[in-house]
């Protein structure tokens, strides 16, 4: 029972330090703070796919895009209240994930990878093209800040708040996700695909399910995404943030979400913290992937964990 | 009554005849053996009953239903459940979980709602888990539910794949040489657990290379050979089957020559 | 308008199909897709490109050096670096494409806006039918043309293309026959980089060279091995050829907005129609 009693405690420290952040620290952590909570779903959604199906998907990126051109172009184009496009920008990008890439998940591993490549591309290159819908390589200027009632999320202090209740939502929803029998029956095809079957899994419908969940999760946190930085534009959702979120996910090791939220936080600040260096951020940036994968192939945490003799895999 | 009728049925590979024109029967309530030497086709005919493998002709009928064009998930919805020669276990989920997947076969509810709160999560898990204890209990696995499968040894993990077949509540079981691999003392218990559960009322299909156990435990058996049934019936006359002994005992011998040697 | 749009399409569907060799050599020996390959072809440009403003080399010498450069890189970062990512695909996937992040913002310190490459296969205009090219797009097609008579020949005649293969083929059959698999792998990585940074030099003339030029190449020419079948040699090529040809009448003749959307739009087609592609072969599950 001392573990849990542990728990408890870490638990709520953890939460009185985040929500004394804003307060405390300096704006600009602040700000990097908010990305991490943004950044923490599309992750997280993602995890549904890498960690759980064995299917990594190189495409979250364009789908976080959906989700931000979506409410972007709702709010901009025909003056939607902000909080109105969450659920259609969500449905947005399950719908096109699932058109794009419900045939394609159900191909093996590294075909279905091969497959994200080309959603990934695909959607880049129409929000760069189709200059009508998304004006082009403009970009959406003035995105609306969120509004509950009077009050306008602008400030990074004020949208903290935003950002901290949607990536606990989506904390919690994720755990029940992977606590459910879709979580079960993922583990259970990743692992063995046929055994799955064989035991009554509908593997084409899991699948299904858990891109149109790893979609959903890209779509909301694109909506923050957007309504944070107020602008946007096609090559923030290129292959680039792609690899990021890929990256995010599987620095976390496998199957943890609590791994894939630090491990989101450590790269973001990271990232951050290599602006100064100029050109040689990205070269950093490409030796920590490098590196990571070279010496850490199951992430990260496991480096931890293992120390903690705790079991790899298993959890709950 | 017959449970599961399978007539005309065949199926090759690259020209390789796995199966040749099968009529098969398996009654309601027995314990059908099958035999035959090495690549006779004992597993290709039970990826063809549980859908693995399409049939190239013949039909396949359980509980008056034709089901050889089904899904794998489509026919063990209809009660036909499977072990592999080669175990297939999830082997990163703990004992438990590999027969907590295959009991939420029986436990209503959809994935996403289990998700969203439509029904409860933990209420589904929880039948599912008493489903899987019952089954963990009956193959004698009850103590080692936190393990991973990985982890298990050999014989434990043969049992595992019993249970997880259990657990889906089937009515017609295959089991793919269960005892392969097994000591004596294992292999005793083994035939004890299969005993029990056909005790139970249940209907199994067993391929098995034991001669001795097969006709300990079945009372009617079939052997197969390149893919063809050669004999069918009462298991202690079929194996004296003069065509059986050259077809099966022949290679059995040699195989033993080759272990000795 | 068709002939100069086909030709040109050929030339750059050339580039395609020997950067996408790259990809099939590595993914049929080892089922693993290098995304650093799109940067070895821009570090193969480079490459020649300094070597070019130094020493005054005649064309066929210059390819034959870069190639020998790339090929002793790719066997040298084997050794280092790929060697620890076969973890699994997922792995590999990442590791490459940091590796491919570093040569491209490494090249990028040096050259940091666009270059002119010296013309070092000539300037003439050629004419072929209604159409006229410059002289480099021949030189494109036909260094092809002799670099895939060259490995056909070196895979069917040679020990080592014949260990390649059945490396290939199975790694662990090979070994059991006495085929060094290491050093096959080795090699395999070293063909994969010659190939892609000749290229480059191949390439470079045509147009400025810039650091960011592997991207889209790479991820061409990637959906051109997957579109004709990533485990096929013959395929891979027809691939890039089709993808040239049909992503050049697109932009000429439809749009050449969406001209780069052609590639991807036949790779997801074809990933979901027949995984394997045109010419690949699929290899059957037992169970
Ligand atoms: N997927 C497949 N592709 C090609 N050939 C196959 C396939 N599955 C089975 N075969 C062939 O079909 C024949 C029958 O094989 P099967 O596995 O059914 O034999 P078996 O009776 O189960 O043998 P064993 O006692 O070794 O398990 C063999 O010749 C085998 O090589
Ligand atoms: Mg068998």
């Amino acid at each position: 029972m001392a573990a849990l009693h542990q728990r408890w405690w870490f638990w709520a420290a953890t939460l009185a330090a985040l929500l004394a952040l804003p307060a405390l620290a300096p704006q600009y952590v602040v700000h990097i703070a908010n990305f991490i909570l943004i950044y923490t779903l599309p992750v997280v959604g993602l995890g549904f796919l890498t960690g759980f199906t064995g299917r990594v998907s190189l495409a979250q990126g364009a789908l976080f895009g959906v989700g931000a051109y979506t409410t972007a172009l709702l709010t901009t184009k025909l003056g939607w209240a902000p909080v109105a496009t969450l659920v259609p920008s969500v449905l947005m990008t399950i719908v096109l994930a699932v058109s794009l890439g419900g045939a394609a998940v159900r191909l093996a591993g590294l075909y279905f990878v091969m497959a994200t490549i080309g959603i990934q591309q695909i959607v880049w290159l129409v929000l760069m093209n189709w200059i009508e819908l998304t004006n082009g390589p403009q970009g959406v200027r003035s995105i609306p800040a969120v509004g509950l009632g009077e009050y306008s999320l602008e400030t990074p202090q004020q949208f903290y708040f935003l950002a901290l209740v949607a990536a606990g939502i989506s904390y919690f929803l994720a755990k029940r996700v992977i606590g459910s029998r879709l979580g079960l029956f993922l583990r259970a095809l990743s692992d063995d695909q046929l055994a799955a079957s064989s035991v009554a899994v509908e593997v084409g419908r899991a699948k299904v399910t858990a891109l149109a969940l790893s979609a959903a999760w890209a779509g909301a946190g694109g909506f923050l995404y957007a309504h944070y930085v107020r602008f946007i534009h096609p090559d923030m959702f290129g292959l680039e943030p792609s690899v990021l979120f890929l990256v995010m996910s599987m620095f976390g090791g496998y199957r943890s979400i609590e791994g894939m939220i630090v491990a989101t936080a450590l790269l973001e600040s990271a990232t951050e913290y290599l602006r100064p260096f100029g050109e040689f951020r990205m070269i950093a940036y490409g030796m920590i992937l490098l590196l990571g994968m070279m010496f850490f192939p199951m992430g990260i945490l496991t480096l931890v964990r293992r120390r903690a003799g705790a079991p790899a895999a298993g959890k709950d | 009554m017959t449970l599961l009728a399978a007539s005309k049925v065949s199926l090759s590979f690259a020209g390789v005849r796995a199966l040749v024109n099968i009529d098969l029967q398996i009654e309601e309530g027995e314990l059908l053996g099958i035999i035959g030497p090495n690549g006779s086709g004992k597993s290709t005919l039970f990826n063809v009953l549980s859908g693995i493998y399409r049939v190239d002709q013949g039909t396949i009928v359980f509980r008056g239903e034709r089901i050889e064009r089904f899904g794998i998930a489509q026919i063990v919805r209809r009660g036909i459940a499977r072990t592999f020669q080669n175990k297939r276990l999830f082997g990163t989920m703990s004992v438990l979980e590999n027969v907590e997947v295959a009991a939420m076969k029986g436990v209503q509810g959809s994935a996403l709602g289990d998700v969203f709160g439509l029904n409860s999560s933990l209420q589904a898990r929880k039948k599912a888990g008493a489903i899987a204890e019952r089954c963990l209990v009956l193959t004698g696995l009850a103590d080692s539910t936190g393990l991973l499968a990985r982890d298990l040894p050999y014989g434990a993990q043969n049992r595992l794949e019993i249970a997880r077949a259990l657990a889906l509540e089937p009515t017609l079981l295959l089991l793919d040489e269960p005892a392969a691999g097994l000591n004596p003392s294992e292999r005793a218990e083994l035939q004890e657990l299969i005993r029990r559960v056909h005790a139970e009322g249940l209907t199994i299909a067993l391929v098995e290379h034991d001669v001795r156990m097969v006709t300990g435990l079945c009372a009617r058996a079939i052997v197969l050979d390149h893919g063809e049934k050669i004999a069918d019936g009462a298991s202690a006359m079929v194996v004296r089957n003069p065509r059986v002994q050259a077809a099966y005992f022949g290679e059995v011998e040699s195989e033993e020559e080759a272990h000795a040697a | 308008m068709f002939d100069q749009l086909f030709i040109g399409g050929l030339a750059t569907g050339c580039v395609y199909a020997v950067v996408g060799l790259g990809f099939t050599l590595v993914y049929r020996t080892l089922r693993m897709v290098n995304f650093a390959q799109g940067h070895v072809f821009m570090a193969g440009a480079f490459l020649g490109l300094v070597i070019a403003e130094r020493v005054h080399l005649p064309a066929l010498p210059l390819l034959f050096v870069v190639g020998a450069v790339a090929f002793a890189l790719g066997m040298v970062l084997e050794r280092l670096v790929f060697r620890r990512l076969y973890h699994n695909h997922e792995v590999f996937i990442v590791g490459s494409i940091g590796l491919g992040i570093v040569l491209m913002n490494g090249v990028r310190v040096f050259f940091p806006e666009p270059v002119p490459f010296p013309k070092v296969f000539g300037s003439e205009v050629v004419q072929i039918g209604a159409a006229r090219f410059q002289e480099g797009y021949l030189w494109v097609v036909l260094s092809t043309l002799v670099l895939v008579v060259l490995l056909h020949a070196m895979f069917t005649y040679t020990r080592t293309g014949r260990a390649l293969r059945a490396v290939a083929a199975d790694a662990e059959i090979a070994a059991t026959v006495g085929v060094d698999v290491k050093r096959a792998i080795a090699l395999t990585f070293g063909l994969s980089f010659a190939v892609a940074a000749i290229a480059g030099v191949l390439i470079g003339p045509l147009y400025f060279v810039s650091f960011d030029m592997g991207d889209m190449v790479g991820l061409k020419a990637f959906s051109a091995a997957v579109f004709g079948g990533i485990n096929s040699i013959p395929g891979t090529i027809l691939g890039g050829l089709v993808i040239g040809v049909l992503e050049n009448l697109a932009g000429g003749y439809i749009s050449s907005a969406y001209k780069d959307l052609v590639a991807f739009v036949i790779l997801l087609v074809m990933l979901i129609w027949r995984p394997t592609g045109l010419l690949g072969r699929e290899t059957p599950v037992k169970v």
